[in-house]
């Protein structure tokens, strides 16, 4: 058989053209806290890491197939590690925060030993009952401020307000555009194509060699690391940490919602839902309960109806990318468009 | 030398009451094809899913080249060389068929970049998907979605490759077709078993023929003599012996 030239293309020129836009908006973005007001880069900075969240979920639950409810139980570490270093270490907080995916990190490994016995549902549960323990165990804690929490506004107070606010926010803004880029990295690259059968297919991922059980633990772990990072990162903006705010279930619920919305397994859906969540957050902010029954209404009408997210639907429909993630072969002989198939078989 | 590139010993396996596999044994040889036949609920695929780790046995162990691969996971087999196609196809619906095939020569074959490209095209070619090469692998028709299963098996280069049912629903021409390139897979030396009731394609490849009924083994030896026996008549037309 003769090896005919071909060509396997990685991007498009509609993706080169998202890429470009993207590192624009992200240069604009930097420039945010010379010309925008408070109010706006708070609204960003809860944006970059409700957008962060949604993505190490999905990294979870959407390609690793380990639907997690006890997401808080990293972001609670998070914050909780923040404390420890900041307050009584003495560490600059804006260098805590990185480090405090360090600390989530080494609490997943052993409770992956033990959650990756359970199976589907049993493993969901499992994950809460893992953040429900560690609230506990906060809350039990008294050199840590135990049941009411800890303040941690002394650490950043020795910093100027306005770099206070802008470091915050550029950190978020590094955390958010850097959980984009780190997942689209990943799922470009060989590990990603493989985490990406894993996501279709467990039985057939690992028929053809790939480990599934290794690809999930670190999955698990480098979402934890993340989770874990972005939670030092909201409750050093919050300035005040508790267990039941670290620790809430809520962090779960509605990273789930964003991260169902907007489409599950795919990197796009984590941004759509999130920016989907803001806006309805914002017109909706002001009819008290019905908010959250609107919510939840909205989640039920996306899982019967858009099962894939509204990113899913529009990706099918439109058979668009954002993220130029697959490759493309032309082989140079074999220029017959497709529609005979009968002919190229005769070949064989 | 001697030894057998597959050997299966003593295998049983129960799904609660239900005995799937009775201390089932076969063996065979390198470069040697294999026919499986037997009637539907035989066993015939949880034969497979023992040899390629997706079930693990009770009782009885598998050797592949010489080695004990019972308690192996699927992908660690893989590796070693053991290939398979699924009754019901397993498509990555969400990649495209390219890399369906890249997922198997990156992991299975464990081939570098360029020549995981190279011998993926290769692979294209032979199973007729090039023209289907850049569609998501879920968009495709039943009959594309077997030729995958067959050329995602070849993509991590097996040395074993386990066919299930892979003739089923094509016609004569098309089943002619699977039948020489299969041959010329044979040709290379590459060990196969098949599963199949498309007798006819079956009788073209093979060497040897087992017939599995009950989980156990029925009946194994020369294809024509096989099919000839009074054991075959009884299972297949219900004819008394």
């Amino acid at each position: 058989m003769t090896t005919a030239a071909f060509v396997v293309e990685r991007s498009t020129p509609a993706a080169r053209a998202g890429l470009n836009t993207g590192l624009a908006l992200i240069i604009a973005g930097a420039s945010l806290p010379l010309w925008a007001g408070n109010d706006t880069m708070i609204t960003l900075v809860e944006f970059f890491y409700f957008l962060a969240l949604a993505q190490m979920w999905n990294l979870l639950a959407g390609y690793g197939g380990l639907i997690s409810i006890g997401q808080q139980a990293f972001v609670g570490l998070g914050a909780y590690s923040l404390v420890v270093m900041a307050v009584f270490g003495g560490v600059n907080p804006f260098i805590a925060v990185p480090l405090a995916g360090i600390v989530a990190g080494v609490v997943a490994w052993p409770s992956a030993r033990i959650l990756f016995r359970l199976q589907g549902p049993y493993f969901a549960i499992g994950s809460w009952v893992l953040a429900e323990i560690l609230r506990l165990v906060f809350s039990n804690y008294s050199a840590l401020g135990g049941g009411s929490g800890i303040s941690i506004t002394e650490s950043v107070s020795a910093i100027d307000e306005w770099w206070r606010d802008a470091l915050s926010y550029w950190l978020a803004l590094a955390v958010g555009a850097g959980s984009m880029t780190a997942v689209y990295l990943l799922l470009r690259s060989k590990q990603g194509l493989a985490l990406t059968a894993v996501r279709d297919s467990e039985t057939a991922s690992e028929s053809i060699g790939v480990s599934v059980g290794r690809i999930k633990l670190q999955v698990y772990l480098a979402s934890a690391i993340g989770t874990g990072i972005i939670g030092a990162l909201i409750f050093l903006t919050k300035l005040r940490v508790s267990p039941e705010a670290a620790f809430s279930m809520e962090w779960s619920a509605l990273i789930i919602f964003i991260v169902i919305i907007g489409g599950v397994g795919t990197i796009e859906g984590p941004l759509v839902g999130t920016i989907l969540y803001f806006v309805l957050r914002n017109f909706l902010a002001d009819y008290g309960s019905w908010y959250m029954i609107l919510l939840g209404a909205i989640a039920v009408i996306a899982m019967l109806f858009m099962r894939k997210g509204i990113w899913g639907w529009f990706a099918q429909r439109f058979d668009v990318q954002l993220f130029p993630l697959q490759r493309r072969l032309t082989i140079a002989d074999d220029k017959a468009p497709s529609g005979q198939p009968s002919d190229t078989q005769k070949h064989d | 030398m001697s030894e057998p590139l597959l050997r299966v010993e003593h295998v049983s396996k129960n799904y609660g009451a239900l005995r799937v596999t009775d201390n089932l044994s076969f063996s065979l040889k390198e470069g040697e094809a294999l026919g499986v036949l037997g009637p539907n609920g035989a066993g015939k695929s949880t034969m497979f899913n023992l040899v390629t780790g997706d079930v693990r046995p009770d009782q009885g162990q598998v050797f592949y080249a010489g080695t004990d691969i019972t308690g192996l996971s699927p992908s660690d087999r893989c590796k070693r060389g053991i290939g398979r196609s699924y009754q019901v196809p397993h498509p990555l619906a969400g990649m495209t068929v390219f890399e369906n095939l890249l997922v198997g020569a990156f992991y299975g074959a464990e081939l570098a970049e360029d020549e995981a490209y190279e011998h993926c095209v290769g692979v294209l070619r032979r199973t007729g998907l090039t023209h289907r090469a850049n569609k998501l692998a879920g968009s495709l028709t039943l009959l594309d979605r077997k030729r995958l299963e067959l050329a995602r098996a070849l993509s991590t280069k097996p040395k074993l490759l386990l066919l299930d049912e892979i003739a089923g629903g094509l016609t004569d021409q098309e089943a002619g077709a699977l039948v020489g390139t299969i041959d010329a897979i044979r040709e290379e030396g590459v060990s196969i078993v098949w599963i199949e009731h498309v007798v006819k394609a079956l009788l073209a490849v093979v060497d040897r023929l087992i017939v599995i009924n009950f989980g156990a083994l029925l009946i194994e030896g020369d294809p024509v003599e096989v099919m000839a026996s009074h054991e075959v008549r009884e299972v297949y037309m219900g004819i008394e012996a």
